[in-house]
Parts: C-alpha cells; structure tokens; sequence
C-alpha cells in the first residue's frame, strides 16, 4: 500500500503566487517518485503594504506529547530564527519562556527534547498568512531565577535528534545505485524523515564503494556526498532535503529600494583563490546517461611510392599503355582513427578506421546476352596495375581500407551480455568477369557475387568494402557456469583453393539468399588463350577468391567443478558447410572437453571494475586572475565521493563560487524569502538592471513593539560563475 | 464616542474611588516604523494573535491624588493597592473604540479588553453604557447587541445579531485577557467591525510615590500611582 507523504502549505490569500515543485514520495518496492508541481498563492508576500503584522506563534510539547501554544504572556517579546545552507542546513530557533516552573531542577520538560514549532504570522488587517519558519526540538536551555524568572532557550531543527548519528553503511564498487537510490537507503536506515530530492539526474551514478564505519556522522556525510553535484541537504519541516541550489530559478521576489533597508556587498579579498585545483579519483566515464564519445587518432608517416596503373582497358576495349611515374616520398601510410563510447560507465562501442593507400580492385570482363558472348568491361574504365590486377582508378588514393566496429550490450546488472564485431574491409581478390550461369542469370555488374554472410565484396563490376560480422554472446548459468557463444567464426577458416577440374558440376558458391550456386565452370588457359563464351570463365585454377567465407558457431561452455578447476567444452558447427569445394584450413578447431585449472573465468566484463584514476580540475576564474595582475592563487581541495571529471568539475565550480561577492541585505520580515532562495535586487545604485543573488542564510528577528529584521547574506555569481 | 471622562471615578478592583485631579492615560501603539533603502516608511504593527483589534495598543497611567485627612479612605485603599500583587481590574467610564477588518466568513472576535458593562457596575447597568457594535460606521441596534453569560466559537448566534460574552478568557495566542464575541452573520471579507464600550483594564501597580512631608504641607500625603496595563 504506498504511502504518501503529502505536503502542506499554510495559505489565506492571492496577493502573489509562488511556484512550488514538489515530488511526492510513493513507497513502495520501488521506491518510486512522482513529480508533481504546484502553483499556489502565498498569503505572506505583503511587502509593499504601508500597514503591515509581523508576529509569531510559538508551540510545544509541554510534556503532555502534543504541541501547545506557548502565549504571548509566557514569552519574551524577542524571538530569533536563523537558518542557512552551510553545514548540513539547520536552522536555530532562540526565545525567552517565562514563569518559575521553568526551572530545570523541579521541570524536566526542559531537560527533555521537547518539540517545538514556530509560525511567521504576516499580514495586513483582514489578511494574515502564517508560514512555518522552525519545526525541531529543544537543544539548550539556561534558567535564570530573576525577576521575572526566565529560561532562555535554543532549539535546533528536525536535524537535532539525527546530527550525531554515526554512518555505518556499506555499498560494493560497481553498483551504479544513483545518489538518490544511496540517499533514501541510509535516511531509510537510519530513520531520517525523507522530503524532497531535486538534483539533476537523481545525482549520478555511483561506481565507487561506500564503506562507513561510524567515523563520521550521517549529515556529515551527506555533505560531502553530494558536494560532487553541486548539491546541498537542508531541513525543511521536519524532514531532509536535497537541492542544488544556483541562480538559474526564478526569483522568488524583485526587491526595489523600498523593500529593505540597507545592502553591502564585499566581494572577495584581492588575494583570495582565484583558481582551485580539485583533485580526486575519478574514472573516465561522464555517468549514467551521458554518452560519450573520445577520438583518438593515430598517423603513420614513410616514404611511399603510390603504385599506379601501367595500362588502361577503355570502354571499347582497347588497351593504352600508360607511362605514369610514381616517386617514394614521406606521407602519411597509415592511419587508425579510434572512437570509443562510453555509456553509463560502460565502452558500449569502439570503431576502429584504418586509412590506407589503395584503389578497388575491377572486372576488366563481362558477359552479356545471358552469357551468350564474354567481352571486355563497356562500363567503365579499367586500368592494370603491376601485379596484373584490375583496378577502378589509375592510381592510389588514401581511403578507408578497413573498419572495425565493435557494439556491446550490457544485462541490467550491467554484465557483458553480447559483443557484436563488425570488420569492413577489402580483400584483395580479383575477379575477372562475372557471370554464373544459372537460371538466375547472375552479372557481377548488376547483383550480389561471392557475398559473405551480411556484406557484398563486388558490386556493378567493382570491389567494394566487405563485412564480416562476429557474435559472441554470454550465457550466465548456475553456480559460476558460463557459456560463451561465438558465431560467424570466420578467422579460423580460410579457403586457400577452391574449384574442381574434375567435376565442375558440383563446384559453386552460396549466394546472398543461401542457395547454393553451381558454377558452369571451364577453367581456361593464359588470357590469350581463354575462350569467352558458355561455359564461362570465372577464374584461373588455383586462384584465390578470397575470404574468410566460412563461417561457423562455436561454443565453450565453463563448468564450474570446485574453487580451483573447471572444464571447458568446446564445439564447433560450420554454419555453411562447402561440400563440394575442395578446402583446406589453415587451423583446425579444437573440441571437446578439456579440465583447466582454476575458477571458471569471469566473462562479465564491468568496466566499472576498472580503477578509478587520480585526477586533477584545476578551475580558473579568469577574470580574477586578470583583476590579480594575472597572478593565480590557486586553493586545493579534495572529495573522495567524486565519480567523474565532471563531478569533479563541478566541485571545484563551487568552490570558486564560495568566493563569489557576498551580498547582505537587511529588510523587514517578508515570510517569502529564505536560505535558498533566489532574489533578484533591482535599483540603480546597485546594479545595471536586474541582480539575481542566491541566498546562503537568512536571519528571522521579532522583538518588542514589531520592531522585525530579517538579515539575507547572499552570494551574488558573476557571469564567469553563473 | 463620547468625550472626555463621563464620572469622575473609576472602580479599582470593584472599589469606587474618587480621580484626583490629574489623570494621564498613556496609549502605547504596539508598533514600529520600517524605514526602507529609499527612505519610505512604513508601520510593522505587532501581531499579537487571531482575532484581535488591527491596531494593537496598550496603556499606562499615572494618577496624582493630594490627599489630606478628609481622604483617610481614599489613602487607605492607595495603600492596600500598594501592598497587593495584581493583576487588578479598573476601570473609568471613557469610551474607547476598537476597530478589525473583518476577515472571509470571520464570525468571532475577541475585544481586547472584557466589557465593563458585563460586570454590571453599580450605575451603569443602562443601556447608555452597554458596547455600541458597528458594522462599516453603522450601528446594530441595541437589541442585536446581546450580552451572553459564554459565548465562544461554537455558540449559536442568531443572523443579524451579535453576542458578546461576559465571561473574561485568555486569548490562546497572546494569553491576555479578552472577550469573545461573535456575529450571527459573518460581515463579509473586508467589512470595518467597531466596537465602543468602556474596557475592563487589567492592570498592576508600578509605583505609588509620596510626596515628602513637609513642614506646610502637614496633613498632607500626596500619591502619585502607575498603573501599566498587563496581560
């Protein structure tokens, strides 16, 4: 049955509205959130009103267990609130309680942690609006037996039965639990009331383990915990939130000269830190949702000559000899582009490109009339290079010649599930005319010839870039057993002769369909001697038409027997078996079972597991370099809870801005606006337009005759720090 | 309102006794001036609970007797006051006006100070001292304007009249002491409630000064006594 927590606003007016975001917590197995946001009006924005309430109701437990109203007659007319986003985010409440009862010796309500509450009331005659200011509990008192006898009395909010809880808490590396996951489990067991929690992307993903042994306190913690996100925890009745504050909201209210007292502004001292060298270990993802992908290229430089044609078969046949020179000079032979992407953490794809110097191979032949005559290529150009292939172009070009293109899928738990390699490439293998003379009809220069399984190796005459793709799965079985799966096994097996002199019947290829090809094969003599026409020629005896063509499933299945052997089982099945190809391998398959000694290996590969590195973010703040004399005063710090560079990143931008100008602002008692809070101040002698200052802490004070203060110390970002 | 004192004596926990000739009230206005950045000004009144009149004021007074032997009664009870902790009722018969701003559908409130006329003075039971209800500066009529011996939140009003409690209680916010009262029909959002009626003043004394005896004043005993009004 979730359970809701629901949120409450004390509310009498419309004078002005206020946006609220809220999240509603629904607990359950999940631990779900639903987002939800409200637009109400807050009654207490009465600021500009010349006739105005300021007041206060005090409640508490007088030991009876329910809140009561403690009376103006029993209070001191000064009361104080201050709260503020340093630290774990407290605020503290100080008031006067008059009477002799007061007195601890004979009244144990004051040694007790008694709740206590405290509601802003402001208004105008007719219209008042309260606004919870303090909900926690008493923390001091002292009593003094004067007259009239008083105790005076600090109370600290919600956080005070839960600061000096120490941490015992434990998380394994590699868990990829968000902040927010780890939040809400410590809070659950600890017993800390759960509010709100609003950090982009529930705070990150975590890979790092958590092992607290009580050395440190729970709001200590969560302190430095979310201080890699920019985020803050603070106390809001009665229960714990999580925020990252900035400037980029909204202001809750545009304060004009009218609305406050006085304004001082210091910005930071001359020689303050102006650039912060943040180290921390961290690995080199980006996080849960952030893909990332790093380039990294390498170039080969030597003296190399571009081959280049000697002769030229034109369209019509005849052939010009061409007296191309080709000089060895120092260029660039060879370069491998890497990209590698990350996401979640995890390499979930590297594409390898291989640049070299070549030129696609061509049909010089062709046949036409469904095979009735064999002649030269009327296409297109071809050109004859040295090593008497037939080439598309007269010379070389630098061109991709290979690309490997590796795709990772990762189980929920985030285990290596498959691994899909893709290798584009050239194989150097000639075919001089394409016709297969089936029913079909093929031409090399109109379909698919001599394909492998997913890629096409000539086309319209032409060699093209040819893939080979490779599958490995895992299979995670009981007790440690693994079974790996890898199909289109290709490099074993390569064909190194093919063709039957004897029985040219039964010799053929597969094509693209599967469906196997006889070829109508005469095998020729030299060039000048062959004879074009039905039966075609198709190649030369003992000519290599390339591969790997073979492919095939091979598993091996790890059998845990104990903690220090296991077998591993090997099979192998031809996925498309050549029978009437004459073939030899150059390896032959290992199968069966074999005993190998240790546990089973571990397949899954968690790249989390990687070792997170020392990294440093040194963070500039240039313009204060620059207002130095470009001198930089660097600060170091340090968080272990940081998990990327961009955390890091982040750390030390708020760093910087803890030296951001401070801006003080006195005013009288508003109820809207308080530590958290963006403000925007617009009057002439301050700023050119419109200020946005992000309040730190603020001061709540109510004495004697209404006389009220609230103090703002805020922070104002400078556009290099926005 | 009247104007100025209609007796000229006041009752000191039920005792009539005789204003001196010099009687100062001091009205304190429970307030403060906000001074902003751009030197406007404003008042930040105190609240002081649910309720209670817009502008909230306390008083002190100071009464400066010259008493000789023909005032053995007047001195005696000086001195009996003296000597007793309060708090203490008093009471002169000088109108004074409270004023709210009715809130939505608000029915009840609370006269900051018990009605003098529910204790039933000896003198002013008429109806010249009964509490003159207004609603936007028209008075209800007497006879909507019924003192009730209990009137609190849940009290059934009839519409159109009002009740106004004769049992003194402490306000739940402020802990002074109050009367409730409360309209049969809510006067609607914005609505100026006045109430004129002669305040039952809970008050102590401060100092009860003697003037020095003096060789030509023999027979003489001036008191000067503060009375600041308390919750």
């Amino acid at each position: 049955m979730p359970v809701a927590t629901l949120v409450r606003y004390a509310l009498t007016t419309t004078v002005e509205k206020i946006s609220i975001s809220y999240k509603l917590r629904v607990t359950n197995a999940a631990n779900d959130f639903i987002g939800y946001a409200l637009t109400v009006a807050n009654g207490l924005l009465l600021g500009h009103a010349p006739f105005r309430f300021a007041g206060f109701r005090t409640s508490m437990d007088r030991g009876t267990g329910t809140l009561e109203t403690l009376t103006g007659s029993e209070l001191g007319a000064d009361v104080s609130v201050s709260g503020s986003l340093d630290g774990f985010g407290v605020r503290e409440l100080t008031f006067s309680w008059f009477g002799k009862s007061r007195i601890p010796t004979k009244a144990s309500v004051l040694r007790a942690m008694k709740r206590v509450t405290l509601d802003l009331v402001r208004g105008v005659p007719g219209t008042q609006g309260t606004r919870r200011l303090f909900d926690g509990y008493l923390r001091d008192q002292s009593f003094t037996a004067g007259t009239p006898p008083v105790a005076s009395i600090t109370a600290q909010d919600a956080s005070l039965p839960h600061s000096l809880k120490p941490l015992f808490y434990s998380l394994p590396a590699g868990s990829a639990w968000t902040r927010e996951e780890v939040f809400l489990d410590i809070c659950d067991t600890h017993d800390i009331p759960v509010g709100n929690f609003d950090v982009p992307d529930h705070g990150g993903e975590l890979r790092k383990m958590i092992s607290e042994g009580g050395d440190r306190t729970v709001l200590d913690f969560f302190k430095l915990f979310f201080e890699p996100v920019g985020a803050r925890p603070y106390w809001r009745n009665g229960q714990l939130n999580v925020k990252k504050f900035d400037t980029t909201g909204d202001a809750v209210r545009t304060l004009g000269g009218g609305d406050f007292r006085t304004l001082s502004v210091a910005p930071p001292a001359t020689n303050a830190p102006n650039q912060v060298q943040f180290t921390a270990s961290v690995f080199e993802y980006d996080g849960p949702t952030n893909t990332r992908t790093i380039t990294d290229t390498q170039s080969f430089r030597d003296t190399y000559a571009i081959k280049k044609a000697n002769v030229r078969q034109n369209t019509d046949g005849s052939i010009d000899t061409l007296s191309l020179t080709s000089t060895p000079a120092d260029r660039e032979v060879r370069r491998i582009v890497t990209d590698t992407t990350y996401t979640g953490g995890n390499i979930t794809r590297r594409l390898i490109t291989e640049y070299g110097w070549y030129v696609p191979r061509a049909c010089n032949r062709r046949t036409s009339d469904g095979g009735a005559t064999t002649s030269h290529n009327n296409d297109f150009a071809v050109y004859q290079f040295a090593d008497g292939s037939w080439r598309t172009g007269q010379e070389e070009t630098f061109r991709i010649i290979r690309t490997t293109d590796v795709a990772r899928t990762f189980t929920e738990a985030g285990f290596l599930a498959s691994e899909v390699e893709q290798v584009t490439e050239y194989y150097p293998t000639q075919i001089r005319v394409g016709y297969i003379d089936d029913s079909t009809g093929l031409d090399v220069f109109d379909s698919d010839v001599l394909t492998t399984d997913s890629g096409i190796a000539w086309q319209n005459g032409q060699e093209e870039l040819t893939t080979e793709t490779n599958t490995r799965t895992f299979q995670n079985g009981p007790e440690n057993n693994i079974t790996q799966i890898l199909t289109s096994v290709a490099v074993p097996y390569t064909l190194v002769n093919w063709g039957s002199a004897e029985d040219p019947t039964n010799v053929g290829v597969y094509n693209n369909a599967g469906a196997f090809v006889p070829f109508a094969i005469q095998l020729c003599g030299p060039p000048s001697a062959r004879v074009y026409g039905a039966p075609i020629e198709w190649g030369l005896l003992g000519d290599e038409i390339g591969g790997p063509f073979y492919y095939g499933t091979k598993t091996v299945q790890f059998t845990r027997i104990d903690e220090s052997s296991h077998n591993q089982t090997t099979a192998f099945q031809l996925r498309a078996p050549w029978p009437h190809i004459n073939v030899s391998f150059q390896t032959a398959p290992v199968t069966g079972t074999v005993l190998v000694p240790g546990a089973p290996p571990t397949l899954e590969i968690a790249t989390w597991k990687q070792q997170s590195q020392s990294a440093t973010i040194v963070l500039t703040d240039a313009v204060r370099v620059a207002l130095a004399g470009d001198v930089e005063l660097p600060e170091f710090r340090s968080n272990e809870f940081c998990e990327t560079i961009r955390e890091l990143k982040t750390a030390a931008l708020e760093v910087l801005r803890e030296y951001a100008p401070v801006v003080t602002i006195e005013m009288a008692v508003d109820g809207i606006i308080e530590e958290g809070s963006v403000i925007a101040v617009s009057h002439p002698d301050i700023a050119y337009g419109t200020a946005k200052l992000l309040v730190m802490s603020s001061a709540w004070s109510i004495g004697n005759d209404a006389t009220n203060s609230q103090a703002l110390t805020c922070r104002w970002y400078p556009p290099e720090l926005a | 309102m009247s104007v100025g004192l209609l007796k000229p004596y006041c009752f000191i926990n039920g005792t009539q006794i005789n204003l001196p000739s010099v009687f100062r009230e001091a009205p304190k206005m429970l307030q403060s001036v906000e001074e902003a950045f751009n030197g406007g000004r404003r008042i930040d009144a105190k609240w002081l609970g649910d309720a209670l009149p817009d502008r909230p004021i306390t008083y002190d007074w100071m009464l400066d007797w010259e008493l000789d032997s023909e005032y053995e009664d007047e001195a005696d009870f000086l001195e009996q006051l003296r000597v007793t902790p309060g708090p203490h009722t008093f009471v002169y018969w000088k109108k004074r006006i409270n004023l709210w701003t009715a809130a939505s559908g608000q029915t009840g409130f609370y006269l900051p100070r018990p009605d003098a006329f529910a204790e039933g003075y000896s003198g002013h039971t008429t109806s010249e001292w009964r509490a003159v209800v207004s609603l936007d500066g028209v008075a209800m009529a007497e006879e909507d304007v019924i003192y009730a011996e209990s009137v609190t939140s849940g009290t059934s009003v009839d519409a159109g009249d009002v009740q106004i409690s004769e049992t003194a209680v402490d306000h739940p916010d402020s802990g002074q002491t109050v009367a409730f009262f409360k309209f049969g029909t809510a006067p609607g959002a914005g609505t100026i409630v006045t109430v004129e009626y002669f305040p039952l003043y809970q008050v102590d004394v401060v100092s009860l000064d003697t003037t020095p005896f003096t060789g030509q004043n023999v027979g003489r005993e001036d008191k000067s006594l503060t009375l600041i009004e308390v919750a």
